[in-house]
Formats: structure tokens, C-alpha cells, sequence
């Protein structure tokens, strides 16, 4: 790698320990993913957290909080919002976290603040005032924020870690390749969309259904007029996940590098073109439902990734004066930023008087403590996270349609 | 014994060898992967009960959650991580666990993997050379 006097002597150590071992990280995951140089970057979505350790040994929690410890003894070189934590929460023990990590959380707020870290504790971090705009180098972790800035800001970030982000944000570099560059960000895979979305859902559904036929290929979607910012983010949070980790996508006519189709191909061909019809929708709802119309329903989720304050103030609208049923929970996710908006404009205060749970900083649907086996929600993604970690029955659908769930305390 | 080699790209370097684990779908460490004991845990991956540790994982790349190095670390720092990795491409979380625990990764292998290894075989890997040596389990 093409490295400045300056990376080389940090990663000989010049700069400490810690700054040497992220340099020597950066450098290696650089040159093994083929890039050329290490570019400066202006923001980063940081996982500043102790990971879930729950039955690993005391040694590996400790190091861990060693290791957070030592970081915050350094600043961020530019802004950096973090990531979601299990502990932190207003509803922390429900989100499965310890007694030491919730206190660990304390400790790191008042460490974050002295190095620069905003413990902003979000999935969605452009909607809380990281929103880099078009063409700007970020470093983010966050599979669906990943996805988000890359295709709806115009932002350039390739799939950050724990690790990588840590690096980025003190060292304020991350290795061009991937997304970072122009000649990846071309689509490969046409997928043209021949039935009209009606709700934030049916475009997670377009999502998971490109995530499953994409291999690596960057979709572009043709046969969508305009798309809301929950849209996308839907579209944002099924891409990496059914079968393949795709960080970016297109929306000819919509989105910033897709004027036409023949632009965000970059004038080529592309490989695979697909048509995404009323059947294929059908299909990509049923392959992720197990509920049968009319069983009961025991959590509803909303707010994967984190809701907007419109989501909150529709969801308050659409419960108010009518509480759930006693046997379901209902949860919405968001930041801590938005949660106090929703307060303040008296949402929060509706979505409680009706029954429901807004909880901030924390995501409930990781929490195997919510002991949920029948769960409905807006979220592919929160979906695949329930069938895979709690074993639960799943369907998703719209906004309107899962309050429906949880007022009558059953699916369908 | 039926011994077969493989030729690809060392991505990161090292030389490790130990038994197959083969998984034709991709692995989402943060959910489907269990770092207190090694198990793969996602209730629908077909590697469920099967546990990774000091085996070579061969799948086509990881997918899902950014949280994959974190818990893929977890893992190493618990003595549960894998001998080694061999995907069919780069997946840049993948590469990123390889790289900051230290265990070799070949991927771009020529021909089909999947054709190639199965669980159980016995496998080497040098990551500094790009090759992949299989020892066939007997049948």
C-alpha cells in the first residue's frame, strides 16, 4: 500500500500503542481487500460497545473494557455517532443487558464525552445529524446505515466492524476499496419493478428479494417513481441480509448516481435482469411467514431499523385512544434523540397510554429475555433476527397492519 | 488416502489445518454464531449444533450484521474461533475478523468448492501460498 510518512511512522508504533495497532489493522485489511491507500474520512458511525459476552469468561469482558477504556483515552478526528448498545436503555434489563454492562455504559458516557465519541446509541444515525453528503468518504459500521449512505446520501463507506471503525474514528482514514471507489458502485443486476409498494414492508420485501437473487452484484431497481425515506431504509436493512452482504443499491430516477439506467450500470450491460412482479412480492412475504391467519400474537416490533419521528408520530396517531391487547408487547426502537422529540411533542405519552413501549438507545428485538414466540413487525431484517436468535413465528407487514396485530392480539 | 489441492488467492496469511466445516449459504456471526462455546446457534442455518471451533469454515462469504467481527473476535478471544476461512470471495467483515485475530483466509479458488470439500475432511491451509489441501474423509 501507497502509505504517507506519517501512516507508516503511526504504524511503527510513533503514535502509541493502540494508534500503532489500528494503523497495522487498517493497513492489512486494506491491502487484503486490494486497496491502494488509506483516504481521509469526515465521518464515522462507530460500534464503541462491549460485545455480547453472556457465558464467556471474565478475562474476555475485561479485555474488552480494557481495550474501550484505552480508546477513549485518545479524541476522534472528526464526527463520530456510535452504534447501538444493549445496555444504556431505558428499558435496559428487557434489552437483555447485564447489571456490569449497564453500569459499564455509565462509565463510557462520561469517557465518550472527553474523546469526542457521541454516544448517540442509533442504527440510523443519518436521521440524528450524521448525514454526510454526496460523494463524501465515511467509515461506518451498521449493516443497514452502510447501505443507506451509500445509496440514498451518495455517501462512500464500505462495510465497517467493531475494529475497523474504532480505527477510523482515531485515526481519521479508512482504506480505499469497495464502495469507496467509483468503479464499485456500478449496478450489475436490473431488477425491474412492475408492481406498485404500498407500504415501508413491501419495500423491505423488494430488499430481501434482491438480497437473495444479487450473489455480489449491485442492484438497480427501475419501475419506482419516488421513495420515502422509510422506504429506503427498509430496502437498506433487507439488502445484507437473506443471501447476500450487499452495501449499496440504485433507484433509477431516485436516488444521487442514478439519473438512468444506462449511468448507474456505468455504461455497461448489466449481467442479470430480473422483474419483480406481484408473485415475486408474494412469495419473499410468505418464504418469512409462519403465522397463519387468525394465531395469536405475543410481540409486535417497530422501529427496525430505529424509527423516525414520523414513524413514531404515525404509530401514536394509529394507537391513539385505542389500547393493545393485554397479551401482547409492543416495541418501538428508536434513538435517544428522538425519543426525546417524541416526548416532547406528546407521542411518547400516547404510545404509553396505549400499552406500547417506546425504548431508546437498545434494539428489544436482540433481547432472547422478551421470551416472544410469535412475533409480527415492519422488518425483514427484524424478522430473520427472531426466526434465527428466538426461535419465534414471524410476519411482517405494514405499519398500519402490525398495530392492528397488537390491538387485536392476533395476525391477519 | 484421496488428497486433492486447490488453488486460490491467500487473502490473509498464515498456515492452519484441521477438520471441514462446509456451508454452501452464507453465516451471520453476530446471529447465527454462538462465541461462548463455538456452536453455530441460528435456529434456520443448516450448520446448526455444529461447532466451529479449530475447524477450517469453508462457505462462500459471511452476510448480514457489521457486528460480525465482534463477535467473531469474541470468539478467538474465548479459544473458540476456527483453524482458518475458505470462501469463495472477499466479504470485507470476513476479511476484517481474519485479519485482527490472525487466522488465515484463502479465497477465489479455482473450480467448485463445494464439489471439492465436504465436512469432515481433512484440510490445510496456506494462506501465504493461496492453496488449499484437502485429504478426502474415507468413505
Amino acid at each position: 500500500m501507497d502509505l504517507t510518512g506519517e501512516q507508516r511512522s503511526i504504524a511503527q508504533g510513533e503514535a502509541g500503542p493502540l494508534l500503532g495497532k489500528y494503523m497495522n489493522w487498517l493497513i492489512a485489511w486494506g491491502e487484503a481487500m486490494g486497496a491502494k491507500r488509506l483516504v481521509p474520512v469526515r465521518s464515522v458511525h462507530a460500534m464503541l460497545r462491549t460485545p455480547s459476552t453472556r457465558g464467556c469468561s471474565r478475562r474476555t469482558v475485561e479485555e474488552y473494557i480494557a481495550e474501550l477504556r484505552q480508546v477513549c483515552a485518545h479524541r476522534v478526528k472528526c464526527l463520530t455517532t456510535t452504534q447501538v448498545a444493549s445496555a444504556g436503555s431505558n428499558y435496559w434489563r428487557e434489552s437483555g443487558a447485564s447489571q456490569e454492562e449497564a453500569a459499564f455504559e455509565s462509565e463510557l458516557r462520561n469517557l465518550a464525552r472527553r474523546s469526542g465519541f457521541q454516544l448517540t446509541r442509533t442504527c440510523t444515525p443519518y436521521l440524528v445529524g450524521n448525514a454526510p453528503l454526496k460523494g463524501e468518504v465515511c467509515a461506518w459500521t451498521e449493516s443497514s446505515a452502510v447501505v443507506y449512505a451509500n445509496s440514498i446520501l451518495g455517501a462512500r463507506t464500505t462495510r465497517h466492524g467493531m475494529e475497523s471503525s474504532l480505527a477510523a474514528a482515531l485515526l481519521g482514514v479508512t482504506p480505499a476499496f469497495g464502495e469507496v471507489l467509483d468503479e464499485n458502485r456500478r449496478a450489475e443486476l436490473h431488477i425491474d419493478v412492475g408492481v406498485e409498494l404500498r407500504s415501508e414492508a413491501e419495500y423491505g420485501a423488494l430488499g430481501f428479494y434482491a438480497s437473495a437473487v444479487a450473489r455480489s452484484y449491485i442492484p438497480v431497481f427501475t419501475g419506482i417513481a419516488s421513495l420515502a425515506a422509510e422506504d429506503a431504509k427498509q430496502i437498506s436493512a433487507s439488502l445484507p441480509y437473506a443471501e447476500s452482504a450487499i452495501s449499496m443499491f440504485h433507484v433509477v430516477g431516485v436516488t444521487p448516481e442514478a439519473p438512468d439506467l444506462q449511468t448507474a450500470c456505468g455504461s455497461r450491460a448489466p449481467r442479470v435482469r430480473l422483474a419483480f412482479g406481484a408473485r415475486e412480492l408474494r412469495d419473499t412475504f410468505q418464504a418469512m411467514t409462519d403465522l397463519s391467519p387468525g394465531e395469536e400474537v405475543d410481540t409486535v416490533i417497530l422501529g427496525c431499523p430505529f424509527a423516525s419521528l414520523w414513524e413514531i408520530q404515525r404509530i401514536a396517531e394509529g394507537l391513539a385512544g385505542r389500547g393493545i391487547a393485554d397479551s401482547v408487547q409492543l416495541w418501538v426502537a428508536t434513538s435517544y434523540q428522538t425519543a426525546m422529540e417524541a416526548e416532547r411533542l406528546g407521542f411518547a405519552e400516547l404510545i404509553r397510554e396505549s400499552g406500547g413501549r417506546l425504548m431508546h438507545d437498545a434494539c428489544p428485538g436482540s433481547a432472547a429475555i422478551l421470551g416472544s414466540r410469535r412475533v409480527v413487525t415492519t422488518s425483514f431484517k427484524q424478522a430473520h433476527h427472531a426466526q434465527t436468535v428466538l426461535g419465534s413465528r414471524t410476519a411482517i407487514a405494514s405499519m398500519e397492519r402490525c398495530l392492528e396485530a397488537a390491538r387485536k392480539g392476533r395476525w391477519g | 488416502m484421496e488428497t486433492k489441492r486447490i488453488v486460490g488467492k491467500g487473502i490473509v496469511g498464515g498456515r492452519a489445518e484441521g477438520e471441514a466445516v462446509v456451508s454452501t449459504v452464507p453465516l451471520c456471526f453476530r446471529t447465527e454464531y454462538d462465541p461462548a462455546t463455538g456452536e453455530v446457534i441460528g435456529l434456520r442455518h443448516p450448520l446448526r449444533g455444529q461447532n466451529l471451533r479449530d475447524k477450517v469454515l469453508v462457505m462462500p462469504h459471511t452476510k448480514g450484521s457489521c457486528g460480525n467481527s465482534m463477535a467473531f473476535s469474541t470468539g478467538c478471544k474465548e479459544g473458540n474461533g476456527p483453524a482458518a476461512l475458505v470462501c469463495l470471495r472477499r466479504e470485507p467483515l470476513a476479511v476484517l475478523s481474519c485479519v485482527v485475530n490472525g487466522i488465515p483466509m484463502v479465497s477465489d479458488l479455482e473450480g467448485d468448492l463445494f464439489e471439492v470439500i465436504d465436512t469432515g475432511d481433512f484440510v490445510h491451509v496456506d494462506a501465504d501460498a493461496g492453496v488449499v489441501t484437502v485429504w478426502k474423509k474415507p468413505i
